[in-house]
C-alpha cells in the first residue's frame, strides 16, 4: 500500500514537473489551447474606473496578438483578478496566479500596489510588466522578473526639469507636488537635476489630496520668486484648482509637469490662458510637429483607442501604460524561443536591445529593466489637444 | 500673514461645516454616524453637475439631485441601518454597513460617471474670478457661500424649535421617553435619513463649482466634515459652522506659513489641542441622566 501510495506521488510529481518544464502558462479552455496571462486590476474599489482605461492598450495588444495567430498558434486568455488597488491585497493575488499556474502577468498599476507584488513575483519567478513609475522598480537586481515598460520618476525628472532648464532657461524654479509617493519621488528626483545644475528650487510646496483650496500653495511658490515651476500630479482635479488659481492671480509661468497634464477634461475645467504655458512629458513617437506626424503604427494604435470611449480623457496616460508593449515584445520572444518557459524569456527579455516598441525602443540587461531611454521621451504642449492632429494620444512635440 | 487666505479658508470651512451638519442631522434623531455621507455629498454632486450639463437651471438641479439621493439615503436605511438597529439599539454594526453602502455607492458612480470631473459654474450671478476688495483677493462665489452657509445653519436651528424639531431632540436625548410620549423614534429616522442625505447632495453641488464634481469629492470631504462634527461637538450645528472655519483656517494657514509636510500635522495637533481642553467638542454639552 506504501508503494503504491509512493509510486503515486511520484507520477504526481513526475507530471507536474513535465508540466511545469513545458510551460504550465499554458492551458485549454472551450477546447482549444491557450496562453493564459495574469490580469491584475481593481475592478471593484475607488479606483476602479480610473484605472480601468490604462488596461486599454493591453486590451488592444491581446486582441492584435490573437488575431494574428496568439503566441505560438496559443490564443492569449486574461486571467482577471481584482485588487481592488490594495497593495495589502497583492500578494495573496499573485500567490493564487502562481497557484493556477500562470506565470506571466500584466499589473497591477501604481507604485506601492506593484512593490507589493514584485516582493512575491520575485521569489515565484513571475515574468511581469507592472504599471508603476518608481525607479526601484525597473532595477533588474533587486526585481529580477520585472521589465519597466514606461518611463520612471528619474527620467521623468530629467526631461521635465531639463527643458525647464535648458530649453526656456528658467533658472528659479518651484515645485508644487501632491503629498503621494509618486510626488516625493519625483521631487527627490527633480532636486537631484537642480542640483547638478548647482540650482536649488526657490521653494517646494506639497499639497494633500484633500487640500479644498490650492491658492496659498500658489501664492507661496509666487512669493518664493520662481519663474517657472516644476508640477508633479496625477491628480487632474486639483491640476485645475491649480491652474485657476493662478489664473486667479493672473500669473502664468511656465510650467512642465506629469502626463496627468495632458488629460482632456483639464481643458473643461481650467481656463485656457492659464494653460498656455503648460507641457507635460510625452514620447517623442507619439507627438507631432509642424513636418512631422506620428508613424502609421502609431496612427494604428489611435484608431484603436476610439473603440474605448472610456480611454478619452486620458488617452495620453493610457498610451504610455506598459501593457502593450510589453505583450508584443512577449510575442515576439516565444515566437523566436519556440517557449513559455518563464526562465527562458526572461533571459531573452534581458537581452533585448533597440526593439522598437509603440512609445519608443526598448532595450533591457540583467540589471536595467527600465527599458526606455530618455531619447524615447519629449515635451508636448497641453493645449496641442485641441489640434486635430492629436486624436486623443498625439500631442505637439514642445519646440 | 497673507490674508487672501481668509476667505479661502471660510470658504473651505464652510464645506466642512456642511458635511458636518449633514452628518448631524442623521445623528441627532438615530444615534447613527453615516459613513457614508461623503459619497452621497459626492454622488449629489455628480448627479446635479450632470443635471446642469443637460439644461437644468442651477436651483431645479439642486432640488432634483436633494430628492434623488435622499431616497437613496432612506434606501440606506432600510438595507444598511434599520434590520441591524431593529437587532438591537446598542449595536454598533451600522459601522460595517454604512461603509459597505458607501464602497457600492462609489463604485455605481465610478461605474456610470467614470472617472473624469465635471465643471460647475456657480449660479448667476456669482463667479469664482476673483477680486480685490480690502486688500484681500476673494471671489463672489466664496463670499455667497460663507453666508449661505450660516444662513443654512441658523435655518437648521430654527427647525429644531418647531414642534418636528422639538421631536427630533427628544428623541435624541432619550429614545425610549420620547416613544412613551407618542414620538415615533422610527419615522424620525427616515425622515432624518432622507433629509441628512439631501442635504449631502446640496453640500455636493455648493462644492462642484470649487472643487469639480468628481468621485475623488466625497472621501476628500468626509474626513474633514467628521472632524469638523467632532471638534463642534457631535450633534450641534452652531459647533460645526465653528469648528469648520477654524479648520478651514487652520489648513490655510498651515498651507501659507508651515514648511511642507507640517500642514496635516498642525491641523491635526490644532484639533487634538481643541479636543483635549473640551473632550465634546466646543459646543458638546455634558450629559447628565437622572436615574
Amino acid at each position: 500500500m506504501a508503494n503504491i501510495r509512493n509510486i503515486k506521488r511520484r507520477g504526481v510529481l513526475t507530471g507536474a514537473a513535465g508540466a511545469l518544464a513545458a510551460g504550465v502558462t499554458v492551458g485549454r479552455a472551450r477546447g482549444e489551447e491557450v496562453i493564459r496571462i495574469g490580469w491584475i486590476r481593481p475592478t471593484t474599489g475607488r479606483l476602479a474606473s480610473s484605472f480601468a482605461p490604462l488596461y486599454v492598450g493591453g486590451l488592444i495588444a491581446v486582441d492584435e496578438i490573437n488575431a494574428a495567430g496568439g503566441m505560438l498558434g496559443r490564443r492569449i486568455e486574461r486571467v482577471e483578478e481584482d485588487d481592488e488597488a490594495s497593495p495589502a491585497k497583492e500578494p495573496a493575488i499573485m500567490r493564487k496566479l502562481q497557484d493556477a499556474g500562470v506565470s506571466l502577468i500584466c499589473g497591477p498599476t501604481g507604485s506601492s500596489q506593484s512593490l507589493s507584488a514584485l516582493a512575491v513575483g520575485k521569489s515565484a519567478n513571475i515574468v511581469q510588466a507592472v504599471y508603476a513609475n518608481a525607479a526601484e522598480v525597473g532595477d533588474g537586481t533587486k526585481y529580477p522578473t520585472n521589465f519597466q515598460f514606461c518611463f520612471n520618476t528619474v527620467q521623468e525628472a530629467t526631461i521635465v526639469v531639463g527643458y525647464l532648464l535648458n530649453t526656456l532657461g528658467v533658472r528659479k524654479i518651484g515645485i508644487l507636488q501632491e503629498s503621494t509617493a509618486f510626488g516625493e519621488q519625483a521631487t527627490a528626483a527633480s532636486r537631484a537635476v537642480l542640483d547638478q545644475a548647482g540650482l536649488k528650487p526657490t521653494d517646494v510646496q506639497v499639497y494633500p489630496l484633500t487640500a479644498p483650496d490650492l491658492t496659498p500653495y500658489i501664492a507661496n511658490l509666487r512669493k518664493s520668486g520662481a519663474e517657472g515651476i516644476v508640477m508633479w500630479t496625477a491628480n487632474t482635479p486639483q491640476a485645475a484648482a491649480v491652474f485657476n488659481a493662478l489664473s486667479s492671480q493672473q500669473w502664468f509661468p511656465p510650467i512642465c509637469g506629469h502626463n496627468g497634464l495632458l488629460s482632456a477634461s483639464l481643458l473643461k475645467l481650467a481656463p485656457e490662458d492659464a494653460l498656455k504655458n503648460v507641457y507635460s512629458i510625452h514620447f517623442r513617437n507619439l507627438s507631432f510637429t509642424a513636418g512631422e506626424s506620428p508613424g502609421p503604427r502609431q496612427q494604428a494604435f489611435a484608431a484603436k483607442l476610439h473603440a474605448y470611449p472610456e480611454a478619452e480623457d486620458g488617452a495620453a496616460a493610457v498610451a504610455a501604460a506598459p501593457y502593450y508593449d510589453f505583450l508584443h515584445l512577449l510575442r515576439q520572444i516565444i515566437e523566436t524561443e519556440k517557449s513559455f518557459d518563464p526562465d527562458r524569456i526572461r533571459r531573452a527579455l534581458n537581452a533585448t536591445t533597440d526593439y522598437a516598441g509603440l512609445v519608443g525602443a526598448y532595450g533591457f540587461t540583467p540589471a536595467r529593466h527600465t527599458g526606455l531611454s530618455l531619447d524615447a521621451l519629449c515635451m508636448a504642449t497641453v493645449l496641442s489637444l485641441k489640434d486635430k492632429r492629436a486624436q486623443w494620444c498625439f500631442r505637439q512635440r514642445a519646440a | 500673514m497673507d490674508l487672501d487666505i481668509i476667505p479661502s479658508g471660510l470658504a473651505a470651512g464652510s464645506l466642512y461645516a456642511l458635511v458636518a451638519v449633514g452628518f448631524n442631522i442623521l445623528y441627532r434623531p438615530t444615534n447613527v454616524f453615516n459613513f457614508a455621507q461623503g459619497d452621497l455629498v459626492m454622488l449629489g454632486a455628480m448627479i446635479s453637475a450632470s443635471a446642469i450639463a443637460a439644461g437644468l437651471p442651477w436651483l431645479a438641479a439642486l432640488l432634483a439631485a436633494a430628492a434623488l439621493v435622499g431616497v437613496i439615503g432612506l434606501a440606506e436605511n432600510f438595507l444598511a441601518v434599520a434590520p441591524i438597529v431593529r437587532r438591537s439599539s446598542a449595536s454598533h454594526a451600522w459601522i460595517i454597513s454604512t461603509l459597505a453602502y458607501s464602497l457600492i455607492i462609489d463604485n455605481l458612480v465610478g461605474h456610470v460617471w467614470g472617472p473624469d470631473p465635471i465643471r460647475v459654474d456657480p449660479p448667476w450671478p456669482f463667479s469664482v474670478t476673483s477680486f480685490m476688495i480690502g486688500g484681500v483677493r476673494t471671489s463672489s462665489y466664496q463670499l455667497a457661500l460663507i453666508a449661505l452657509t450660516g444662513l443654512m445653519i441658523l435655518g437648521i436651528e430654527q427647525f429644531y424649535r418647531t414642534r418636528a424639531g422639538r421631536a427630533v431632540r427628544a428623541v435624541a436625548e432619550d429614545r425610549d421617553a420620547a416613544l412613551l410620549r407618542g414620538i415615533d423614534p422610527d419615522r424620525l429616522s427616515r425622515w432624518s435619513f432622507f433629509l441628512g442625505a439631501g442635504f449631502a447632495a446640496m453640500t455636493g453641488l455648493l462644492a462642484s463649482p470649487t472643487m469639480y464634481a468628481s468621485t475623488q469629492l466625497g472621501p476628500s470631504l468626509l474626513v474633514k466634515g467628521f472632524e469638523a462634527a467632532a471638534v463642534g461637538g457631535i450633534g450641534n450645528n452652531r459647533g460645526a459652522l465653528v469648528a469648520g472655519w477654524i479648520l478651514g483656517l487652520a489648513e490655510a494657514l498651515g498651507g501659507s506659513v508651515l514648511s511642507p509636510g507640517y500642514q496635516a500635522a498642525s491641523t491635526f495637533a490644532l484639533l487634538l489641542a481643541i479636543l483635549l481642553i473640551q473632550p465634546r467638542g466646543l459646543f458638546g454639552q455634558p450629559e447628565a441622566r437622572s436615574v
